[in-house]
């Protein structure tokens, strides 16, 4: 049966060439553009080595101090010695480490090995010992510095194979020095490059946070729970650091903003408090599904308009079927499937487009650096196949549905008189 | 001629509804790209004040080993670093100045008190003589304080914000015509004589115009770690001269405890902050969205077009027999469509103007314009510049609607034309045989 419904539909595709393409290029667009986003939004999200737990991660980055007898408020990036003091004992997560926070295109420092006066630009990324066993980087040689280096603020460095290259050209870089601003580091591990797509463990440098004061006055917390339903528990423990901190401190109280998940971090909720961050982060939900569904309306209008012409020229057809017997939603099931084909073929061509798109414009689309490559792993994922075959069948339902139900409707004697004034 | 194609219209109402629903959608959504574009064509077309060409951020940083060591004779090596940087053969002027590089890492505000006393924010940017030369500031009126002035009140000078003023004071701008003398902060006693007015300035394009002071200091009240250094070369110096001047000058201008790192072109500067704080982003979607609607209203009316001038073969037909020229076949068509279009433009018009009116395009996060930030729409004074206002809002109404309405009409046309040609080269005899 379907089998004569796909010949009959690729027959009509072929006899009425240039409405085919014409409605073809109108489904495309709209998945290109739909699947574009989708994409880069699982590309930047999903769960795979080096940063594998994402999906039970949460980020700790602001905080606010207030001199409560004043009118006095600090706000800014959490602060490595409140973190040691007040959070890095909570027993909620299962791993919980410091890091420079990684705000989108970050900043780069100037290194330059010991004894060269060439300053190579580089993405310094401070933080402590657990940062290792949270993001799985793959060491090529040497190993991660140790909590012992943490604690006392030793001078040792983790470096990636290609700063390794720039800076050493080509030596062995184990063991050697480099300097930044003029303070000597040595050299104990060295990593695979990570890609900027793993915003949060990606860099070129990683140098103990406790090796210099500069590193300690902004940091991000990050929080990887056995299981998202001890949210709550971490809520209250975060809670109970706040409340620690205000004894301590007597008169000035501090709050941190709610642990944001990968998803929500990843819209840099950026905002003056906590209300702020999440009003922010309801804008930015708000904002993808405003996106969405404009994309995907208006090609539906657009083909809808298209289906409904071409519906009409086809009303005797179908009112002969009818009036032999056809049922109703056989009509309405063949003029669906017929219409499938069109925007799976559409389909077909936005995915592979979009994909075009998303290489030729990472920077805007994943934030990262023209030149930096998109790992294999993170291109296909199930939420990437669902979302293309959802978008397809939705856009059909919408595109089609309306003239289906017409064609299926439609008085028998009309139909083959050709009667359309009323249609 | 009109109210036969209206006519027409109407009688094709059905098929023309999809169409005029297209229409409408697309003419809301692609006002507001217009609005935002044109807004951001108008910011971009604003005088920046500072002039990028040829300027460049020399980027000095204390060493960490080295900073807890003994004292260091500052404006000495200030001196010397600025009179290395003033000797190299392709510099024209150095500069040295603290919180007032544009896309610097600092920012200072000072809080003014007027003489009728009331408080405003207002940029406080300490710079040297030749900061002015370098970025080719220009003077409006009155002089340029001497930086060796050791009166007891600082010498100033004025930039004015986007409404000519220094500030909103009571809702009305204060106009900067107004102010001889400031008054600095909780502490009365610093006061301040403005001698002189310099042209309004921005970092950025789509920034707004902030009202600043400009003090004048000396070289030797600068510090190498909290200041910058920026320089202005000669013209038609080649383009490797970064890192040429980079390599002759590191270990020139490498004096403990300080390490020359690198230089920045300014205009670099300037499209990497556009990338940095999401400009770049949104102009990019709005783009997207714009090359979206169009290439959709292309294809609709494309598509509409094709299968009405394929039902309409006889109509058609009888009008040529009748002595109607292709041309005029054709005219009727384009004219249908723009009809159409400009029924719905109406509608759509109104939708947007209601829309304006309530807070749900920044609920949604959509790139909105803000046109008091560019000095085309002035504020409120009082009752008789309402008029003026409203004539601004209108004026801008009207142009965006223009914009809107004419990209619409000529992708309708373009999409028209070739199902309308294959219509005005119909065969009378055989499309009147095919009924």
């Amino acid at each position: 049966m379907y089998k004569i419904y796909f010949k009959q539909a690729i027959q009509m595709l072929r006899q009425n060439l240039f409405m085919s393409i014409i409605a073809i290029t109108g489904t495309a667009l709209a998945i290109m553009m739909i699947m574009t986003i989708i994409v880069s939004e699982e590309i930047k999200n999903i769960s795979v080595d080096p940063e594998r737990h994402r999906a039970r991660t949460y980020y700790l980055h602001h905080q606010l101090e207030k001199d409560t007898t004043k009118n006095h408020t600090i706000t800014g990036d959490v602060t490595f010695p409140v973190y040691k003091e007040f959070l890095a004992d909570m027993k909620t997560p299962e791993i919980i480490c410091v890091t420079t926070p990684f705000k989108w295109r970050q900043e780069k420092i100037l290194l330059n090995a010991t004894n060269s006066d060439e300053f190579i630009p580089a993405i310094v990324r401070a933080t402590d010992n657990n940062f290792w066993r949270m993001f799985s980087l793959s060491f090529i040689a040497g190993g991660p510095f140790t909590r012992e280096t943490v604690e006392s603020g030793v001078r040792d460095a983790v470096i990636s194979e290609s700063m390794a290259q720039k800076l050493f050209r080509g030596e062995r870089a184990l063991g050697q020095t480099f300097e930044i601003y003029e303070l000597p580091y040595r050299m104990v591990g060295v990593v695979k490059d990570v890609s900027a797509i793993f915003s949060a463990s990606s860099g070129d440098v990683w140098i103990p946070v406790t090796s210099d004061e500069i590193w300690q006055g902004g940091c991000t917390v990050i929080m990887v729970l056995k299981d998202k339903k001890e949210y709550p528990t971490l809520l209250e423990e975060i809670k109970t650091a706040e409340k620690k901190y205000l004894d301590s401190r007597g008169n000035w109280s501090i709050s941190f903003n709610f642990p944001t998940t990968h998803r929500e971090y990843m819209g840099k909720p950026y905002g003056q408090d906590a209300g702020g961050i999440s009003k922010n982060i309801r804008i930015q939900y708000r904002q993808r599904i405003f996106i969405l569904l404009l994309l995907l309306l208006i090609p539906a209008i657009n083909l809808s308009g298209l289906s409904l012409s071409r519906i009409k020229k086809r009303m005797e057809e179908i009112g002969i079927r009818k009036a032999f017997g056809a049922k109703r939603h056989i009509l309405l099931i063949q003029v669906l499937f017929e219409n499938l084909i069109t925007s799976v073929i559409g389909g077909i061509i936005g995915f592979l487009l979009s994909y075009i798109v998303i290489f030729n414009m990472r920077r805007w689309m994943l934030g990262i650096p023209a030149e930096e490559p998109i790992p294999f792993n993170t291109l296909i994922s199930f939420p990437v196949i669902s979302a293309i075959c959802l978008t397809c069948i939705l856009l059909n339902l919408i595109s089609a549905g309306l003239p289906a139900w017409r064609a299926a409707n439609f008085p028998i004697i009309h139909s083959i008189t050709q009667n359309d004034k009323n249609v | 001629m009109i109210r036969h194609i209206l006519t027409i219209i109407w009688n094709e109402r059905k098929a023309n509804g999809w169409l005029f629903l297209e229409y409408i959608f697309i003419f809301c959504v692609l006002w507001f790209c217009c609005d935002y574009l044109y807004y951001m064509g108008r910011s971009y077309l604003e005088p920046k004040g500072f002039n990028f060409e040829n300027t460049y951020y020399l980027q000095m940083v204390k060493s960490l080993q080295k900073s807890m060591e003994e004292e260091i004779d500052e404006p000495a090596l200030t001196t010397q670093v600025l009179d290395r940087i003033r000797r190299h053969p392709e510099v024209e002027s150095v500069s040295i100045s603290e919180a007032a590089m544009p896309y610097g890492n600092s920012y200072g505000t000072g809080l003014m008190v007027q003489p009728d006393s009331f408080y405003i924010g207002i940029r406080d940017r300490r710079v040297d003589l030749s900061f002015f030369e370098v970025f080719k500031l220009k003077l409006k009126s009155g002089r340029i304080p001497d930086p060796g002035y050791s009166g007891q009140e600082e010498e100033i000078l004025l930039s004015p914000d986007t409404h000519k003023s220094i500030g909103i004071h009571n809702g009305t701008p204060y106009p900067i015509e107004k102010v001889i003398r400031l008054e600095h902060g909780p502490d009365k006693d610093q006061h301040r004589i403005v001698t002189g007015i310099l042209c309004p300035v921005k970092d950025s394009f789509y920034d707004r115009y902030t009202a600043t002071m400009w003090r004048v200091k000396p070289e030797g009240y600068f510090t190498l770690s909290n200041s910058s250094i920026t320089i202005r070369t000669k013209p038609g110096i080649s383009k490797d001269f970064p890192e040429r001047f980079l390599k002759e000058m590191r270990t020139q201008l490498s004096l403990d405890p300080y390490i020359f790192t690198s230089i920045t072109p300014l205009q670099k500067m300037e499209k990497d902050s556009l990338e940095n704080y999401g400009t770049a982003d949104k102009l990019n979607s709005v783009y997207a969205i714009t090359f979206f609607l169009i290439i959709n209203i292309f294809l609709g009316v494309i598509g509409t077009f094709w299968y009405r001038t394929q039902a309409r073969r006889g109509e058609i037909g009888l009008r040529i027999t009748l002595g109607a020229k292709p041309y005029e076949v054709r005219k009727m068509l384009y004219m249908e469509t723009l009809c159409i279009l400009f029924f719905a433009s109406l509608v759509a018009l109104n939708i947007c103007i209601y829309l304006n009116k309530y807070d749900l395009l920044n609920s949604l996060g959509i790139p909105t314009s803000n046109w008091n930030n560019i000095g085309s729409i002035p504020l409120m004074k009082d009752q008789q510049q309402m008029c003026t206002l409203l004539w601004a809002y209108l004026q801008k109404e009207v142009t965006v609607y223009l914009i809107t309405f004419g990209l619409l009409a000529t992708v309708s046309i373009l999409a028209v034309w070739y199902p309308a040609r294959r219509a005005s080269m119909v065969q009378p005899a055989e499309a009147l045989r095919e009924e």
